[in-house]
């Protein structure tokens, strides 16, 4: 048998620990480790950060496009510079070699019911109104910020319906709430569009 | 006697242990290059496939706009290669080296006459990442009377 006493003392003197050679040397390893990995974590989420922002400027833009090519070439038979389509000493673009922008009045197009409908920059977001709304709609969502939207007519001949221009800014809105990030160029996303379209019902 | 009883690893154990570390880290690090590569090149083909739509459209303006200038532009059989860094036509045809679109994106239109009313538009967005040359095609056939 073997003392109890004498078993306690023995192991005392058996356990084992880690020397300081070793812990210093693990310590250092996971040091060297860790940071390592999470900067690779870093990267990989910065590069995604990006490639969704710009996914989701893409697809505002291209929806916002479509629809106003769309209802441009399809729907409008008029260009006016004020709601009141009827009149048409607001007629624009009806003469040869005539232009109208939409930078210092906005650009009213008149469906084939007489009503006006139109687009519009309201504080960063793309919104349309029409006569037959009871409110504007906003066309782009609050996490992009369009930054330019200029819309155009130009008509070249008397014989020809007049063409709109459009040009479209768009940029993913930062934390700072602008289209710039500072130190971060992974936090930018921005595309222009540029498009032209004939009113074919003109 | 302690150093009797002192216990270590043995040479294998260290090198199974060793070498399991290895791959490991090997693997981690190239999942990691393939998916960072990855990203980039989609990130880099949402922006070509914005600028190739975008030639689209001003190429189907130009065909609205006159027919016959725009048909002009196309050459029978082999067809003529644009350059197109800006929406306008390039002085002179050919293949582009020099003029890139965000310094990265080479955008190339090939036209191609079919018949008299018929113009086969090949749009190629190209770039280079580390060596190899992506590229985001977009073919349409533009007619007189659509």
């Amino acid at each position: 048998m073997i003392n109890s006493s004498k078993c306690k003392v023995k192991s005392l003197k058996f356990m084992e620990a880690f020397t300081l050679l070793e812990t210093i040397v693990v310590v250092t390893i996971i040091g060297l480790v860790l940071p390592a990995i999470f900067s690779i974590i870093f990267i990989i989420l910065q590069q995604q950060v990006k490639v969704l922002r710009l996914q989701q400027v893409k697809k505002e833009g291209d929806f916002v496009m479509s629809l106003m090519e769309y209802t441009i070439r399809e729907k409008a038979v008029g260009i006016y510079n004020d709601s009141d389509v009827s009149d048409p000493a607001h007629a624009q673009c009806t003469a040869k070699n005539s232009s109208y922008s939409s930078d210092t009045r906005p650009l009213y197009l008149k469906d084939n019911n007489n009503n006006w409908f139109n687009y519009y920059l309201d504080t960063g977001l793309v919104s349309s109104n029409a006569a037959i709304f009871s409110e504007a709609l906003n066309l782009t969502t609050d996490k992009v910020l369009a930054s330019e939207l200029q819309i155009t007519c130009n008509r070249t001949g008397l014989f020809s319906p007049p063409t709109i221009a459009i040009r479209l800014t768009l940029c993913y809105k930062t934390s700072a709430g602008s289209c710039a990030s500072t130190g971060r160029p992974e936090d930018t996303a921005s595309m222009t569009y540029n498009s032209r379209v004939k009113l074919n019902s003109y | 006697m302690s150093k009797k009883l002192q216990k270590g690893f043995s040479l294998i154990e260290v090198l199974v242990f060793v070498t399991i570390l290895g791959l490991f880290f090997v693997a981690a690090a190239a999942i990691t290059l393939f998916s960072l590569r990855n990203m980039k090149v989609s990130e880099h083909r949402i922006i070509a496939t914005h600028y190739a739509e975008e030639l689209l459209s001003w190429m189907k303006n130009e065909k609205d706009d006159n027919w016959n200038d725009f048909m002009d532009n196309a050459s029978a059989g082999v067809g003529t290669y644009y350059c197109f860094s800006s929406l306008s036509w390039p002085a002179s045809s050919g293949s582009c080296t020099t003029e890139k679109l965000d310094s990265i994106y080479t955008r190339q239109a090939l036209l191609t006459l079919v018949n008299s009313s018929q113009v086969s538009v090949n749009i190629t967005v190209n770039w280079d990442d580390s060596n190899i040359t992506y590229s985001v095609p977009l073919n349409t056939v533009f007619t007189l009377w659509e």
